[in-house]
């Protein structure tokens, strides 16, 4: 017996799932058939589709991050786009404080493929992100939320402060796997290559890999993990 | 569009909470619960253990739905 989950036809959910599909196909090098096209291509003028690239954030440029593909200026103007029609919350709340780590890895994502998005309309303001949770169940939660900046390169401040809580983001991961949370999981994998990786990690990745092929964003994150885990 | 922008932001804050509904997922995992407490309720005759109700057909096929 098998449910799997359908979202709401025309919803940004199902903009989210089919564009995470499409990046993960492109980060396996299957995009076209031949890898030529770009994964972003035409995405403005899909039902959703200028939300579905601000919902995955960071990680839409993960093709070109991850494989050393040029980011088109087209594809740049897409993501100014999306982050134009859905600004960031302002303020001091925690909502705020989730996007202002988010859209610090998509900045850094954008310079480190050449784009500079200071004065890009909608981006939060830069901060750094807050205090880590001091309980590994709520520091895990959290680290699921900001799996966009997962990366050793785009939010260093994160990473450092993470660094002696590797055992604490282990434990979360462990739990979503008992949890058969796979999206959870796949996110926390990533956290866990960007700080160091070892058996946990490979043996999680293989799991992901064939139990949540199901799911594009459960098989776009677990491309991601692998590409992280290849290129260290 | 302030529909679609709640959405984003909905979808931006989901933690924990899996929408993964495929086999073996916490999700799914409920719905096997019930369907086994369903199958399990489904009668065992008075004088019949529970564990052998249809030479264990019932109990077989609660086993493999759920792994």
């Amino acid at each position: 017996m098998s449910l799997t989950h359908q979202p709401t036809p025309g919803s940004v959910e199902e903009a989210t799932g089919a564009l995470a599909g499409s990046l993960a196909r492109a980060l396996r090098g299957t995009s076209d058939g031949v890898g030529t096209r770009s994964p972003l291509a035409s995405w403005d003028r899909r039902a959703g589709g200028l939300a579905a690239i601000r919902v995955l954030g960071a990680d839409v440029l993960a093709p070109f991050l991850l494989t050393g593909k040029p980011l088109r200026q087209e594809e740049a103007w897409l993501v100014r786009a999306a982050v134009r029609d859905h600004p960031a919350p302002r303020g001091h709340t925690p909502e705020a404080a989730l996007w202002g780590v988010r859209d610090t890895a998509l900045t850094a994502a954008l310079a480190r493929l050449g784009v500079d998005a200071s004065g890009w309309e909608g981006l939060a303001e830069p901060r750094a992100p807050g205090p880590l949770a001091d309980d590994w169940v709520t520091l895990a939660a959290d680290l699921v939320r900001l799996s966009t900046a997962a990366h050793p390169s785009l939010h260093p401040e994160l990473r450092e402060r993470l660094l002696d809580r590797r055992l604490d983001v282990a434990r979360g991961l462990v739990r979503a796997m008992l949890r058969r949370d796979l999206l959870s999981a796949a996110r926390l994998t990533r956290w866990l290559l960007t700080l160091a990786p070892d058996d946990l990690t490979s043996a999680t990745l293989v799991h992901l890999e064939i139990a949540g092929h199901h799911d594009p964003r459960v098989r776009f994150e677990a491309a991601i993990a692998r590409l992280l885990s290849d290129n260290r | 569009m302030p529909v679609i922008h709640e959405e984003v932001g909905r979808l931006i804050a989901e933690g924990e909470s899996s929408t993964t509904h495929g086999a073996g997922s916490a999700k799914n995992a409920e719905i096997l619960l019930l369907g086994l407490a369903s199958l399990l309720s489904a009668n065992p005759r008075r004088n019949e253990p529970i564990e052998d109700s249809c030479q264990g057909a019932v109990q077989n096929l609660a086993c493999a739905s759920a792994f």
